[in-house]
């Protein structure tokens, strides 16, 4: 329950912040999106159905407020989230290297089909690479350190506060 | 462990499910507000309306002193720019009382410029950088509805796409993949302005026409035509920075629109509909 609303709290953080403030350190026109970072933080700590979930609120948040038709970014956010928590339930936390690289790619993979799905019919995948895909991928990567530090030290303070409930019982 | 990969297997296929009849659904009721989205709007508003205005006072003073010298020279070329504007103001009114007199011999009815407008500020942005959507703080309870004009520095910026009680989403002109119908204020040549993801960047759009010797020069004035079933004619998109011509000698400019992007605060709703059955483009 603490978990739900704690978490629940940074993605509905995140999203203020990402509406915001956000938009003053846009580098190049691009704001990074921080809500990634938290999905794809907490789905390697957390494994696949609570990334997916995740996803699921940030995705269902933007897509309440900046669209029409309601269930487009929350479908994106919450695969990307179950994909990223896939393999990695247990992996070894303590290396940036894997948040990083993971970022990256569901960076990539995220914006393609996002792509794919509203913008085929103007074709110049390329010309999206260069000027939206590629400089937000490089800023949010840079990001990617510090969130995840965030994300797992808040995690681990949450695991040690349910452990002591389990411990109780 | 089976059961437990097939019960996951289960609990993120019916997520996925979930999500395309979400998408389904909403599309099919026409993309309004819900009911979750109005509570969640309502309670958000406030809090991001004092983080924009956070954000922008901290922009203002951050750049007080960088932009010293920026807003002297800004300050004298608008004035000139005002005394220009005010001995034009006064000939334009001598022009209306002019051609209201004539449409009155001729018997037409004149329907000229006096729209009702609302001033709203920005409260968010859109997180993403695809689009350039941003909320405003006025909504359906202050008369706001979907597909009204929206200008910003004077010039037209976008229309309203979603409205909730005290909010209201905008949709802008520069976002790929949005038209407006428009002409050349100088020849009234009829062409359609399109947002671009390359001009996007550069706070560009591109305006395309259909037919061959099109006259178009650098420093036309764009403004929306009436062929446009959004907007009202007339109303001042940009002017034109360059022309291209392509092989076949078809003619596009590239136009700066004069709304201001960087970023949006605060904007004008024209608060009448002009909105028809058929499309932009």
């Amino acid at each position: 329950m603490l978990r739900a609303v704690v978490i629940g709290s940074v993605i509905y953080g995140n999203f203020l912040l990402q509406t915001t403030l956000l938009r003053h350190i846009a580098i190049l026109g691009v704001v990074p999106m921080t809500a990634m970072l938290v999905v794809v933080s907490y789905a390697i700590l957390r494994g696949d159905v609570e990334g997916a979930i995740a996803g699921f609120c940030a995705g269902l948040l933007q897509d309440v407020f900046f669209m029409e038709y309601i269930g487009l970014y929350a479908l994106l956010f919450a695969v990307t989230g179950f994909i990223c928590g896939k393999p990695f339930r247990d992996f070894f936390t303590d290396s940036f290297i894997l948040p990083v690289t993971l970022t990256l790619f569901a960076m990539i993979g995220y914006e393609v089909v996002f792509y794919f799905i509203n913008f085929t019919m103007r074709g110049r995948l390329m010309d999206y690479f260069r000027y939206i895909i590629l400089p937000e991928t490089i800023y949010t990567m840079l990001l990617a350190i510090p969130v995840y530090r965030l994300m797992f030290a808040l995690n681990k303070r949450l695991e040690r506060h349910e452990k002591k409930y389990r411990s109780i019982f | 462990m089976k059961r437990l990969k097939r019960r996951k297997r289960a609990f993120i296929i019916s997520l996925i499910i979930f999500c395309l009849l979400l998408i389904t659904v909403t599309a099919l009721a026409g993309g309004g507000p819900t009911f979750l989205g109005r509570a969640f709007v309502t309670v958000t508003s406030p809090v991001q309306s004092g983080l924009t205005g956070t954000g922008n006072w901290l922009g203002e003073r951050l750049g007080y002193f960088r932009g010293m010298a920026a807003l002297y020279e800004e300050n004298r070329r608008l004035t000139a720019e005002n005394a220009l504007l005010v001995m034009e103001n006064s000939l334009l009114r001598y022009l209306e009382e002019a051609v209201e007199e004539y449409a009155m011999l001729l018997d037409t009815q004149l329907r000229y410029s006096n729209y009702d407008t609302m001033v709203a500020q920005v409260r968010a942005s859109d997180p993403g950088n695809w689009y350039n959507r941003f909320i405003i703080d006025r909504g359906s309870s202050h008369g706001i509805e979907v597909n009204m004009p929206v200008l910003a520095n004077g010039a037209l910026i976008g229309r309203i796409s979603k409205t909730w009680p005290y909010s209201a989403l905008v949709e802008s002109i520069i976002d790929d993949g949005s038209g407006v119908s428009a002409k050349v204020y100088r020849t009234n040549h009829v062409g359609v302005v399109r947002g671009d993801v390359e001009l996007m960047m550069e706070g560009l759009v591109r305006m395309g026409f259909t037919s061959l010797g099109v006259d178009v020069a650098v420093g036309d004035e764009i403004q929306t035509s009436q062929l446009s079933s959004y907007y009202p004619p007339g109303i001042t998109i940009g002017h034109v920075v360059s022309v291209e011509v392509d092989s076949r000698g078809i003619a596009s400019a590239i136009v700066q629109p004069t709304a201001d992007f960087s970023p949006v605060k605060s904007v004008l709703v024209i608060t009448e509909l002009f909105y028809l059955e058929y499309g932009d483009w």
